[in-house]
Order: C-alpha cells, then structure tokens, then sequence
C-alpha cells in the first residue's frame, strides 16, 4: 500500500467518523424536545418502593385569614348567635395581581424540587365544573357527598403578608414581611414556619420571589424531616370512633366479649399502631377520639398501607369478634372516622 | 520520579476503590427497602358459584320496586309553607313537585278532591352553618313534619317528623337541595297507607255529615261545591260511596246547567276568533245542557257561527280533528271546572275552619296535637292556589 492508498483511508475515516459525531449530535438535538425522553426510563414495578412517592401528599398554597381580611375576602357572619367565617377565595385571587404572582412565586420553587403543588386556582375552576358533569350525569348525591366537594390538600402552606410604606426609610420605601407555615391537614401540626421581613425594591411580586427562593433553603429540609418522619416513625393519623343514631349500641355497651366495645378498641390501638403510639383525647359514651396515632406506610408486600386499609382491617376484625357492623368514613391520607352501626 | 509516580499512582487507585465502596455501599442501602410484590386475592369462588351469587344479587336489586298500591282512591289536596326570607319560591315549588310524585308513587288517586283532607309539611330550620372548606360551604339541617288532617275538624289521620340536610354554595342552594333530598321512603309510605284507611274509616262513621253537608251545598244552589265534595268520597268508604253514585251525575247535571251561562258567554268569545273555525266554540256548546234556559239561544248563535265560518268546508273535511279537539276540549272545561270548584270548597273549608271552635281545641287520632293550626293558618299555602293553569299543565290537559 502506498503512501497515497493511506492518505485515502486516513480521510475516508475522518469523514465516517466525522459522520457519526454528526448523527450523535442531531440525535442529542431532538431528545431535547418537551415530549423527548431525555435519560428518562420507565421505573420496573420490582424496585424498591418510596412509601411517600406512592402515596404522595397533595399541597396547596392557601391564603390565611388575615390575609384574606386584608382584601375584603373574609366576612364574619351570624347565624342563630354563633358567629361563622366566610371565605371568599376567588375574590382574593381576582382582587390583586400581586396575589397570583405570589402564590406562582412559591409554587415555582417545588417545581424546581420536582413537586409540583396543587393549584388554588384551578382547583376552584374544576369543582366548578365538577357541579355541573355531575348534574349532567345524574349522580346520586348526599348532604356529605356535597360538602366534600372541596379542595382537600393533605398538607397546607398557608401565606401571610403585609406590604407597608416604612416610614422610618428616608425614601419611604415599602417594607414586605411575610410568614409561610406549612402545616399537615389531618393532624393540624404545623412543621416548618418562616417570617421574613424585606424591604421591596421594584415590585412585591419579585422581591417576594427573590426572598423566598432564599428562604427555600431553609423549608426544604424541614419538609425533607416531616417526609422522613414519615418513613421512620410510620404515618401519623387521627382516628375517631363514633355512634350512629339508629345504633342500638354504644362505645360503652357491654360486647359478648365482656368487655365494653371502648376497651375493645383500645387493645386494638394497642396491638396494631406502630409501637403503639397513640393518644386517647375524647371519650364519651358516643365517641372515642385519638390523636398522634401512628401506623406503617407500607405493607410486607410493598403496597399501600393507606388509613382506609387500617380502617378496613379495623372494622372487619370488629364485625368477627364482636358481630358489630361499622361504616368506614375514611378521608384523604390521614382522617379516620369509623361509625359503629350496630348490629 | 519514578517513585512520585508510584505514589500518585497508588493513592489515585486507593481513591477509585474508595469511590467504588461507597457507590456500593449506597446500592445496598437502596435494595434494603421494601420491593413492590403486590400478591393478587385468591377467590374461593368457582364460575358457576359466582354467576349465581351475581344472579341472585342482581334480581334481589332489580325486584325492588316502589309498590303503587292503589290507596282506597283516597285524594288529598298538598300543602307547602309559605314563602319565607329562608324558604323560597323554589324551594316551595320543589318541595310541592316532590310531594306530588310520593303521592303518586303512592297511590292517592286524583288531584284535589276534598281539599279538607290535606298532606301538608312543615319545614323547621333547625341549624345552619358555614363550612371552613375551600370554598366554604352553607349548609342547613331541617326538621320536615309531614301531616295528614282533616283542616274542618282538625283531625290528624298521620304524622311523621325526619330530619334532611341541605348543603349548597349559599343558603338558597342549600335549602333547595334539601327539598331535593325528601325521597319517598318506607316510612312516608306506612304513614300514608295508614292515613288513608283512617280517611276511609272517618267517610264510613260520619256518613250522616257527609249527606248534610252534601245536601246542604245543593240547597243553597251551590252545586260544584257538593259536586267537588261528592267525587271526593273513596270508593272503599262503600256506604258513603254509594251515596255519591246515587246523586254524582244529577248534582253534576244541575252543574253545568248553573254553568251554562257561563259557557253561552265563553262560547261567544271562542266564536270572536277570527278566521278558521274554534273548536272551542263547539265544545262549550255541546256542555251546556239541553234542558238548560239558554240552550236555545246558544243553538241559534252556533248554527249562525257556523255558517258564516270562512272555512266550512274545511271544518266539514277536517271534521274528525276538529271532534278530537273539540273532546280535548271538553276535558279540559271539566277538569278546569272540578278545580274551580275545589278551590271554593277549600276557601269554604279554611273559612269554617278559622271560625270553628274545634280547630282551636286540636283532637287527633294519633295523639298529635298542636300542629294542625299551623296547617290552616298562614303557615300553609294549598297547591290548588298556584293557578289553574299551572294544575292543568300537572294533568297534561293544556291545549
């Protein structure tokens, strides 16, 4: 072979792999499309579970009431001498374009962390429509069907803010103090609460936004905590057992057992919490409430071990040892009602 | 140098196993969790053992069905509450339209009758409230009192008290949905079965009454009072029920005899109608009686209407449309005369049963007391009193 037969193959090579390197880097070009798939691979079902990936909580930014008063959108209403809040939260979305953008600012943030919040806003617009398909489809509804058709976040990050000219600010600038508290639904505990105070520069809107991407540092692992504690010390429920009116039993009937139907239950909490944690805050003849009741996010075989399974459980297990029957009005993640019916 | 590189080298190596160990170390980590290996339910069921079950489940559901026992053809006249700043309209016109269809559902023949013997409710609010929901909700917890009663002498034939929750956007939507709600239910059911065979009972021991008050109406030359009050009587009432048969069709006769003036001057102005021939001008002709005074007069007017109709020759060709319509017609005149002559026995009733000792001092065949002034008073409103056109849209007979 002569130096001119290797020329030609030293080139044709540089060519092919010139080539190549080309059709690596327009298929590079089209997987970065909104639809590509990126390094995305769908998850195998034999993997190990992520009991808060499976049962994710929903999260939702909600004005407080103080905030809600500030823009004329709480009413303080009487009815027969007890006095009754009246929320309007369309009024305060609509009222105020800084309230939109404030709320868009914190939802930014956890898309960012790749959890996206459940939007006020359209929540509102599809419980709307949902009136209307359901008129439309001829459900049967009841009086509880009808009051659940609300937006039911399992955890709440309420806002608070007042934008106030500082008066002490030789420019008279406006000082911005904010609070977000974010608390679980069920159980009412707040776990991560941030009061900032900032001194607004162009506008409320970016100022808040540039705060609370700071203050973000902050919440992250604090949310991060509440998940693991999950994980770690099983999830934390409430649990209320209560008396239907056409039962001819109640908590403090006497069961075949011997026993009363009330410590009937309170074994029960015993053998089946997570270490048994549980606190007893109501007893009455008609009702037994628990608070800080923990039980485990997943069962041996990776399912969900959702509120409504323990309920189930619960109420079977009633029904064989005690033949009472018992209705399970389990809500969202972490509200437990049982009703006992009877027999 | 040589030296420098075997050390760089050994402490780059020491590094890569680190890195590897703790790459490791993290896998193992993740595989420590629970896998997902969900075990499916296993059914102790065969195929056949389940399809049975599914028939028999199926055909328990699907022969349920609200049983229409003909109750007697006892008739009761509806009564809602009044509208309120918290009651409104159309609740009240809910609230009717539901008590009509459990009527209905139940057997109570007819519409109207003797607008003495009512089904009435009363709606008390009993709590209201505002959710804190997003968006908050108004709801309102009602006690409905149903009432079967005689409002001439105050008997309670049936009472029932249930308790309906309505939940809406405002209280007007929560009040609404609660009228919604009232469904006919078994209880409703018992309460009107039995309230019917008291009503029957009730024709049966006060016969004598009946005859009076039936006589007494005909004496006084009010004949579509005694008319209204005689097809009020239940068939099961059997003595009573004769009595009716006996004199339903003279006393109805002496009716429109009293109504042929009436009917003259409703047919002059169906005959004003200019154009095609009025096939209501022939219906109003042919109820007023022959026998009656005006008859002749009537006659004359008709045949010269006729006559002089631009489009005889359609009405002749179209004769047997015209016989429909004048027959809907007919019908219609009568149903809009029944009602007619129950709104004035039910004034007639309200106004014996303001002035009567007895509504004062309640009796009641069930031992309820209390009530039933609520019901004649200004607390009720009868359905009769929506309008005729509005009852007649009810019986399907508007034209």
């Amino acid at each position: 072979m002569n130096l001119t037969q290797l020329a030609k193959i030293k080139t044709n090579g540089l060519c092919f792999l010139m080539l190549l390197l080309f059709a690596a880097c327009e298929n590079n070009g089209k997987q970065s499309k909104l639809t590509g798939y990126g390094n995305a691979v769908e998850e195998s079902d034999n993997t190990v579970v992520n009991a808060i990936e499976q049962a994710k909580p929903s999260i939702m930014v909600l004005p407080s009431d103080n905030l809600l008063q500030s823009f004329d959108a709480l009413k303080n209403v009487s009815i027969n001498g007890a006095n009754y809040l009246d929320r309007d939260y369309n009024k305060y979305i609509l009222e105020n374009s800084n309230n939109r953008a404030i709320i868009s600012a914190i939802q930014n943030e956890f898309v960012q962390l790749d959890y996206p919040l459940t939007d006020l806003e359209q929540t509102l617009k599809s419980l709307n429509n949902r009136v209307a398909t359901n008129m439309a489809d001829d459900v049967a509804q009841d009086a509880k069907t009808l009051l659940l058709q609300t937006a039911s976040p399992d955890i709440i990050i309420e806002l608070d803010y007042d934008c106030k000219i500082d008066p002490t600010d030789p420019n008279f600038r406006k000082n911005l103090t904010y609070t977000i508290t974010a608390f679980d639904a069920y159980t009412n505990k707040a776990f991560s609460s941030k009061t900032k105070n900032e001194t607004v520069s162009d506008d409320i809107a970016k100022t808040f936004s540039q705060s609370f991407h700071k203050s973000m540092k902050e919440i992250e692992p604090e949310i991060g905590r509440y998940f693991q504690n999950i994980v770690v010390f099983g999830r934390e429920i409430t649990v209320r057992f209560t008396v239907a009116k056409k039962s001819k039993v109640s908590l403090v009937s006497e069961s075949i057992t011997g026993e009363t139907y009330a410590d009937w239950i309170m074994d029960y909490m015993d053998l089946n919490t997570k270490k048994g944690t549980y606190k007893l805050q109501n007893n009455t003849d008609y009702e037994l409430y628990f608070v800080n009741v923990r039980i485990p996010a997943l069962q041996s075989d990776g399912t969900q071990y959702s509120a409504y399974k323990w309920a189930r459980q619960l109420i079977k297990e009633f029904k064989t040892e005690c033949g009472v029957k018992c209705s399970n009005k389990v809500q969202g993640l972490g509200d437990v009602h049982i009703m006992i019916n009877g027999f | 140098m040589k030296k420098k590189a075997f050390v760089g080298l050994a402490v780059l190596s020491i590094a890569v196993v680190c890195l590897c160990i703790g790459c490791n170390s993290n896998v193992n980590q993740q595989q420590q969790g629970v896998v997902y290996q969900p075990q499916p339910k296993q059914s102790t069921m065969t195929d056949e053992q389940r399809q049975s079950a599914i028939a028999k489940q199926r055909a328990a559901l699907n022969g349920y069905l609200d049983s229409i026992n003909y109750w007697n053809a006892v008739k009761l006249t509806i009564m809602v509450p009044k509208v309120t700043k918290n009651f409104t309209q159309q609740s009240a016109e809910v609230l009717a339209s539901r008590m009509l269809q459990i009527t209905a559902a139940n057997g109570i023949a007819g519409y109207g009758g003797d607008p003495a013997f009512v089904f009435a409710t009363l709606i008390t609010p009993m709590q209201r409230g505002i959710t804190s929901t997003v968006p908050a909700k108004k709801y309102t917890n009602y006690e409905v009192n149903f009432y079967v009663a005689n409002i001439v002498t105050g008997d309670v034939f049936g009472s029932l008290s249930q308790e309906v929750m309505g939940v809406g956007d405002s209280d007007e939507l929560a009040c609404l949905n609660a009228m919604q709600s009232i469904q006919n239910n078994d209880e409703i059911k018992d309460l009107l079965r039995q309230s019917s065979e008291k009503i029957v009972n009730w024709f049966e021991t006060n016969k004598a009454s009946v005859v009076a008050k039936v006589n007494e109406y005909i004496q006084i030359g009010e004949y579509g009072k005694a008319y209204a009050y005689l097809q009020s009587i239940p068939e099961a009432a059997i003595s009573c029920f004769a009595f009716a048969q006996e004199n339903v069709d003279e006393v109805y006769a002496r009716y429109r005899e009293q109504q042929s003036m009436a009917y003259y001057y409703a047919m002059i102005d169906a005959m004003a109608v200019e154009g095609q021939y009025n096939p209501m001008a022939g219906a109003y002709m042919k109820l007023i009686p022959v026998n009656a005074q005006i008859y002749s007069t009537a006659a004359e007017a008709f045949s010269n209407y006729v006559s002089h109709c631009e489009t005889v020759e359609d009405a002749q060709r179209a004769h047997e449309i015209f016989m429909e319509e004048e027959a809907l017609a007919i019908e219609r005149i009568n149903a809009e005369a029944n009602l007619k002559a129950n709104e004035a026995l039910l004034v007639q009733s309200r106004s014996e049963a303001e002035n009567s000792a007895q509504s004062q001092a309640v009796s009641s065949m069930d031992g309820i007391k209390g009530t039933i002034t609520d019901i004649i008073t200004d607390k009720a409103v009868s359905i009769v009193s929506f309008g005729i056109d509005r009852v007649l849209g009810f019986l399907g007979l508007l034209v």
